[in-house]
C-alpha cells in the first residue's frame, strides 16, 4: 500500500473511532449520526481535482461559518446545546475529511479525532468508550508518525510555489511510494502499542486522585428500570422479561455455597401498600436518613459489630433510574463504601422509607457498590410491631373484589392462623389452574385480578403477587407487594452471579405475629430459576459484561480509597516480608483523616515532584546554553538589527521573508515578483550576509547609507506592488 | 530497500544561509563560529539535546488542559487520557532516541571550492542497527566560521544500509574551512520534540580565491601586458598540426591513420611544452595604516591574480605567483592551477616595509598587481 493510501486509511480509521465516540451518549439524535457517517463514508470518495476546485474550500469554509450560526440560532431555541455542540464538532471533522490536502489537514483530522476523544468522556462511560480508547491507543502512533513524515515530505519538497512541477512531481512520487512505510512500520508501531497501555495504565493508577469535582458533569441517564418507582401498573415486567441487560452483579464472599451456574437469589427492592384495582403505590410517608453505626455500616434490623461478622455478599449495582438499594433476603445491615472528595470520605447518604424502602443518592450516577450482612437466624428477624397508624394501609381492598375475597376464603377454609392461610394461598397459586405467562390476560372491562383469578387463570408475575396479598387482605393478614430481582447466573469470568433486567420479580410479604414481615412467592417456582434462554453468544455476553463491570470498577470508580487500598497492600506485603509481620496489622485506615492526610501528602508530592522537574530542567536548560551565545560584537548586533528593521518594513508591505526563505532567496523572489526598492534591499541584504557571515567589518560611515536605503524600503511600502 | 534522502539536490537553489542563521543569535543553534569547536569538544556521545517543536507546545497545552481538567473534575477517564498523552511523551522520546542512534556519517569534500562560488558537499548516512530503521533524519554539517546551510533529509535509511545526499555550500571568504561535525537531529515520530545529538567529524575545505570574470581583467587598461602566449614547436603534448614526413623525423610522431588514407607518411607536430612564463606579482604589504577598504581591495587583488592565473594557464603560459616574502611554486602551462590557487588561498598580507618581491625568471613577463586594484604589465 502507497505512503497516501495507508495515510488515509489509518486517518480514517482515527477520525471513525472519535465519531463514535462522540456518537456514544444520547445527546445526538439518530438521524444526526445516520447523516454524520453518510458524510463520513462520502468523503472517501473526495479526491484528487474535486478538491483542488477553485471555490471548494472557500465553499466548505462558508459552511463551516453558516453551520455554526444555524447552531448558535438553534440552541438559543430548546435544542439543548451539548447536542448542537457535538454536532457542531462532528461537521468540523466532517469538512477536515472532505478537504484532506496536505499534512496540516491530516494533523487537523488527528486532532480534532482526539478532541472528540475527550469531548466523549462526559458523554458515556460504558465498555464502548474502553473500546474506543484501546483503538485511540493502537491507532494514534499511526497517525501522529504517518501525518509527522508526510509534513516533513512536503518540507523537503518545497511546494511554496505550485508552479514548481519538478518539485511536486518528485513529492507525489514518494507519497505514492510504497517503500517508505510497509507492513513492518505498522507491525512495529501497533506493537509500540503495548508499552503505550501499560504506561498509560501505570500513570493512570499512579496520579493520586484528588480532584475538586467542581465542573463534574452528568454522565446520562440509568437504566430505565420497571417497579421500583412509585407506582407499579400491572403488565409492567412482562415487556422486560427478556431483556439480558446485567444489572446486579453478587459476589459471594468467604466461603459460600453459592456457586450454581443458575440461583433464585432474591434481592428484595422496594414494596407498595396501596393498591387501586389496577395499579400499586406507596402511601405518602416520611422518609428518613439511614443511620450509621460507624463510618460503612449501616444497620437495617439490627445493629452489628463489623469485627464479629464478615459481609457474605459484595453487590455492584449498576445506575439505575430509580435508586434503589436491593436487599437480599434475610440481610441484618450493610456495608457501602464513601465517596472520596478532595481527599474526604464523604459517607453515602441512605434513605429509609416505610415498607423497607431503601434508597442511595447517587450524585456520581455511577450505581453503588455495597456488602450485605446476611443472617436467617431467628433472632435476627424482624419482628417490630407494624405501627398502628399504618396498619390499614396494608389491610387496604379496593372496592369490586368481593369475588376475590371469597375465592380467599374458600381456598383458606379450615386454616389457623396467618401463616398457615398465606401457605395455602401459595400452593393454591402454584396449583395447575394457574400458568405462569408473559402474555396480558384479556381483561374486557374487568378489574385485572378478577379477569386473572376467575378467566384467564394465566399471568406473570405482578398477577400472581397482587391476587396472594390482596387476598391476604381480605382475610385480614397484613400484606405488600414487594418488587425486585429473584436470579443469578454464574459468570465465569467475572466471578458473580449476573441478574438482569428480565430476573425483575414481584412477591409478596406477609406479617406473621412472633414472625414479622415473611416473604411468600406465589408465582411457579420453574419460571424463574429458567433464566435467559442460551445461546451460543451466552458466553460471550458474560465475558463482555465482566469486562464491563472490570471497567466500571477499576477505572470508571477508581478513586483515592483504591488507591490507598493498593499502597497499604504493598505495605503489608513489604511488612509482612520484611520481618515485620506484627506492624502488618497495624496498618489499617483510621477513616477520613487518614484520607484526607494521605491526599495532602499526595498532592505535596507531585507538587514536589513538579517543582523538581521544573528545577531540573531549568538547570539543564542552563547548562545547555551555547557558550557562544554571549553577545554580538556591536557592529554586528546593529547589522542584525539593521536587518530585522528591514525585514518589518518588508512584511509591511506585504513581501514577509517565510521562514523556510534564506535572505539571499528573499531577494531573489522580490526581484522576481518586480519589487520597487529592490537595489536597497540588496544592499543591506549584502552587507549583511557580509558583516554577520563573513566577518566584515561595518565601517560607521556607512551605516548613514544603509539607514538611509531602508528608510526608502519604508517609504515604498504603500506604493503598488509592481506587475510580474 | 530505502529510500533516496531527499536532499537539496532537488530544491531550489541554495544559498548561503538558510535563514535560520540570523535567528542564531536569539537562539540556542546553530552555535557561532567561536562556540562551534568548544560545543563539540564537550560534547558525550550519550548527550542528547531537545527542543520543543510548535506542535509539542501544542501537545504539551492540551495535555496540562487535560490534567487540569482531569483533577478538578475526578472524572477517571479524563486521567485515562492524560496517562495515554503522557505516555505518547515518552514514547516518542524512546522513538527518536531509536532513530538516532547507530547511525555514521561521513562527508565528501568537493574537489575544488571558490569562495563565492556553489559546491556541493556529499553527505553519507549508514545506519548501522541491525534492524530497525531510521526515519526522518536531518543532518547539518557544521563549519567553522560560516553560517549554516541548508540540511540534508533522510526520509528511512534502512538497518545496514547507507544513502548519501548532497547539498549546496557557498563559502564566502577563501581560506582554510573547517568543519567540526554534525548535528543529526529528528523530529519522530510525532513531531512533538526535536532530538537531536552531535557528531564529532572533523574536517578542513581550502577554500580558493573567487574568480572574476576573465572580461574584467582585460577590460582593465592595466593588464595590457598580458598577452596571448607564442607557441613553438616542439616535444610537447598539445597537438599543433600534421605534415609531411621528413628524413630524420622520430617513427614514433607518424599518424598512422591519416598516413593510410593519404597513401603518405604523415607526422603529428606539437607544441613545446617550455611555454612562456608569467610571474604574477602580487603585493601583499599592509600598509601602517590601513584605511577601511583595504582588506576589501585585497581580496579584490588576489581574485584578480587567481583569475589571470587560471586564464593563463589555460593559454600555454607557466605561471607562478611572487608576493613579499614568498612565491609559489611554478604550474607548466595546462597543468591544474591548484597549487597556485592553494596559494593564494593561504596568502596573508605583511608589514609594508619587511621584504621586497623574491626574484623572478628573467625571460617571464611579469604582471604586477597591487593593493588597490592596480594591476599593470612590466
Amino acid at each position: 500500500m502507497s505512503f497516501s493510501s495507508l495515510h488515509k486509511l489509518v486517518a480514517y480509521l482515527l477520525s471513525g473511532l472519535g465519531l463514535v465516540a462522540l456518537s456514544l451518549g444520547t445527546e445526538l439524535e439518530p438521524s444526526s449520526i445516520v447523516l454524520i457517517f453518510v458524510a463520513y463514508f462520502g468523503s472517501l470518495f473526495a479526491e484528487g481535482k474535486l478538491l483542488s476546485g477553485r471555490y471548494y474550500g472557500k465553499g466548505w469554509t462558508a459552511a463551516v461559518v453558516l453551520f455554526l450560526l444555524v447552531q448558535l440560532t438553534r440552541s438559543l431555541a430548546d435544542t439543548p446545546t451539548l447536542a448542537m455542540a457535538i454536532e457542531f464538532a462532528a461537521f468540523l471533522q466532517i469538512s477536515r475529511l472532505w478537504n484532506r490536502r496536505t499534512a496540516v489537514d491530516y494533523q487537523q483530522i488527528a486532532v480534532l479525532s482526539f478532541l472528540h476523544l475527550i469531548a466523549a468522556t462526559v458523554l458515556s462511560t460504558s465498555l464502548t468508550y474502553a473500546l474506543i480508547f484501546i483503538g485511540f491507543v493502537i491507532a494514534t502512533p499511526w497517525m501522529l508518525a504517518l501525518s509527522h513524515l508526510r509534513r516533513e515530505i512536503e518540507g523537503n519538497y518545497p511546494t511554496a510555489s505550485p508552479d514548481d512541477e519538478k518539485a511536486q512531481a518528485a513529492m507525489r512520487r514518494v507519497l505514492a511510494s510504497k517503500r517508505v512505510v510497509g507492513a513492518s512500520f505498522l507491525v512495529s508501531t501497533a506493537l509500540l502499542a503495548l508499552p503505550l497501555f501499560t504506561m498509560t495504565l501505570a500513570i493512570f493508577v499512579i496520579v493520586p486522585r484528588v480532584g475538586q469535582g467542581f465542573l463534574s458533569l452528568q454522565r446520562g441517564e440509568g437504566q430505565r428500570s420497571a417497579g421500583f418507582g412509585n407506582q407499579v401498573e400491572l403488565g409492567g415486567f412482562g415487556v422486560i422479561r427478556d431483556d439480558p441487560t446485567v444489572v446486579l452483579r453478587v459476589t459471594p464472599l468467604g466461603v459460600s455455597p453459592l456457586r450454581a451456574n443458575r440461583l433464585a437469589l432474591r434481592m428484595r427492592g422496594t414494596s407498595f401498600d396501596h393498591y387501586d384495582g389496577r395499579r400499586w403505590t406507596r402511601s405518602p410517608a416520611a422518609v428518613l436518613p439511614l443511620l450509621r453505626s460507624d463510618d460503612d455500616h449501616y444497620p437495617i434490623r439490627r445493629d452489628l459489630q463489623s469485627d464479629q461478622h464478615e459481609p457474605q455478599l459484595r453487590i455492584l449495582l449498576d445506575h439505575l433510574d430509580e435508586p434503589v438499594v436491593f436487599l437480599p433476603t434475610g440481610t441484618v445491615a450493610i456495608s457501602v463504601p464513601p465517596r472520596i472528595v478532595q481527599g474526604e470520605r464523604i459517607p453515602r447518604s441512605l434513605m429509609h422509607g416505610p415498607g423497607l424502602d431503601l434508597r442511595y443518592a447517587d450524585p456520581d450516577e455511577l450505581g453503588l457498590m455495597y456488602e450485605a450482612f446476611v443472617s436467617h437466624k431467628p433472632e435476627d428477624a424482624d419482628i417490630l410491631p407494624i405501627a398502628p397508624e399504618r396498619e390499614a394501609n396494608y389491610l387496604q381492598v379496593p372496592a369490586g373484589h368481593e369475588r376475590v375475597a371469597a375465592l380467599a376464603q374458600r381456598v383458606t377454609l379450615g386454616t389457623v392462623g396467618a401463616a398457615a392461610a398465606a401457605k395455602k394461598l401459595v400452593e393454591y397459586l402454584h396449583s395447575p389452574l394457574f400458568t405462569y405467562s408473559l402474555e396480558q390476560p384479556d381483561v374486557k372491562g374487568k378489574l385485572p385480578l378478577d379477569a386473572f383469578l376467575f378467566d384467564a387463570r394465566r399471568g406473570h408475575c405482578e398477577y400472581f403477587a397482587s391476587a396472594m396479598a390482596i387476598m391476604l387482605r381480605t382475610l385480614g393478614i397484613p400484606s405488600r407487594n414487594v418488587t425486585g430481582f429473584v436470579g443469578g447466573s454464574w459468570n465465569p469470568y467475572g466471578k458473580y452471579y449476573a441478574l438482569r433486567q428480565g430476573d425483575a420479580h414481584s412477591w409478596v410479604e406477609a406479617y406473621v405475629e412472633g414472625r414479622g414481615w415473611v416473604t411468600y412467592d406465589p408465582t411457579p417456582s420453574g419460571q424463574l430459576e429458567a433464566g435467559p434462554r442460551k445461546h451460543w453468544w451466552t458466553d460471550l455476553q458474560a465475558l463482555a459484561d465482566a469486562l464491563r463491570t472490570r471497567w466500571m470498577t477499576s477505572v470508571v470508580g477508581y478513586d483515592l480509597r483504591t488507591q490507598v487500598g493498593i499502597v497499604m497492600g504493598v505495605m503489608r506485603f513489604f511488612a509482612a516480608h520484611g520481618g515485620r509481620a506484627g506492624s502488618a496489622s497495624d496498618l489499617h485506615l483510621d477513616g477520613g483523616r487518614t484520607f484526607a492526610r494521605l491526599a495532602r501528602t499526595a498532592l505535596g508530592l507531585l507538587v514536589g515532584l513538579a517543582l523538581f522537574g521544573f528545577a531540573v530542567w531549568w538547570w539543564l536548560r542552563r547548562r545547555d546554553r551555547d557558550p557562544s551565545a554571549r553577545p554580538l560584537p556591536a557592529h554586528v548586533a546593529t547589522m542584525v538589527k539593521l536587518y530585522r528593521e528591514l525585514e518589518r518594513a518588508l512584511a509591511d508591505s506585504g513581501h514577509a521573508r517565510p521562514a523556510s526563505r534564506t535572505p539571499n532567496e528573499h531577494l531573489k523572489a522580490l526581484q522576481a515578483e518586480g519589487f520597487p526598492q529592490l537595489d536597497e534591499v540588496r544592499e543591506i541584504t549584502e552587507r549583511y550576509m557580509q558583516v554577520r557571515y563573513a566577518g566584515r567589518e561595518l565601517p560607521p560611515a556607512e551605516l548613514p547609507q544603509l539607514r538611509a536605503a531602508l528608510s526608502r524600503v519604508r517609504g515604498a511600502k504603500h506604493e503598488p506592488r509592481a506587475q510580474r | 530497500m530505502s529510500v533516496s534522502g531527499a536532499a537539496n539536490s532537488t530544491a531550489p537553489a541554495p544559498l548561503p544561509t538558510d535563514g535560520n542563521a540570523d535567528r542564531a543569535a536569539a537562539r540556542s543553534w546553530p552555535p557561532r563560529a567561536a562556540g562551534v569547536q568548544r560545543t563539540l569538544r564537550r560534547e558525550q556521545p550519550w548527550r542528547r539535546h531537545l527542543r520543543t517543536t510548535r506542535e509539542g507546545k501544542a501537545f504539551i497545552t492540551v495535555t496540562l488542559g487535560v490534567g487540569v481538567a482531569a483533577f478538578n473534575t475526578g472524572n477517571n477517564l479524563l486521567f485515562l487520557i492524560l496517562g495515554f498523552m503522557l505516555s505518547l511523551i515518552v514514547l516518542s522520546g524512546v522513538m527518536s532516541e531509536t532513530a538516532i542512534r547507530g547511525v555514521r556519517v561521513t562527508r565528501q569534500m568537493p574537489q575544488r571550492a571558490f569562495a563565492g562560488t556553489v559546491s556541493l558537499v556529499e553527505i553519507v548516512l549508514h545506519n548501522g542497527k541491525p534492524r530497525s530503521p531510521s526515519y526522518s533524519l536531518e543532518i547539518e554539517d557544521i563549519a567553522a566560521d560560516a553560517p549554516t546551510e541548508r540540511r540534508c533529509y533522510f526520509l528511512k535509511v534502512a538497518p545496514r544500509t547507507e544513502q548519501a545526499a548532497a547539498y549546496r555550500r557557498k563559502p564566502s571568504k577563501r581560506g582554510p574551512m573547517r568543519f567540526v561535525g554534525f548535528r543529526v537531529a529528528t523530529r519522530y515520530p510525532f513531531g512533538i520534540f526535536e532530538k537531536w545529538r552531535m557528531l564529532d567529524v572533523p574536517g578542513e575545505l581550502l577554500v580558493y580565491p573567487a574568480l572574476l570574470d576573465e572580461r574584467e581583467l582585460f577590460d582593465d587598461a592595466s593588464v595590457s601586458g598580458v598577452e596571448a602566449p607564442t607557441y613553438r614547436l616542439g616535444a610537447g603534448s598539445e597537438l599543433a598540426g600534421l605534415r609531411g614526413y621528413e628524413v630524420g623525423d622520430d617513427a614514433r610522431a607518424i599518424h598512422w591513420k591519416r598516413t593510410a588514407s593519404l597513401g603518405k607518411l604523415v607526422v603529428v607536430e606539437r607544441h613545446s611544452d617550455a611555454a612562456a612564463q608569467l610571474s604574477i606579482l602580487l603585493d601583499n604589504a599592509r600598509p601602517a595604516q590601513p584605511d577601511a577598504g583595504f582588506e576589501a581591495r585585497f581580496e579584490h587583488a588576489i581574485s584578480q591574480a587567481a583569475t589571470l592565473a587560471v586564464f593563463s594557464l589555460g593559454r600555454g603560459l607557466s605561471v607562478e605567483v611572487i608576493a613579499r616574502g614568498s612565491r609559489s611554486p611554478v604550474v607548466l602551462a595546462g597543468s591544474a592551477p591548484d597549487p597556485l590557487l592553494r596559494y593564494l588561498a593561504l596568502l596573508c598580507t605583511t608589514e609594508a616595509d619587511a621584504t621586497g618581491f623574491a626574484p623572478h625568471a628573467r625571460t617571464a613577463r611579469v604582471v604586477r598587481i597591487a593593493t588597490g586594484a592596480a594591476v599593470s604589465g612590466a
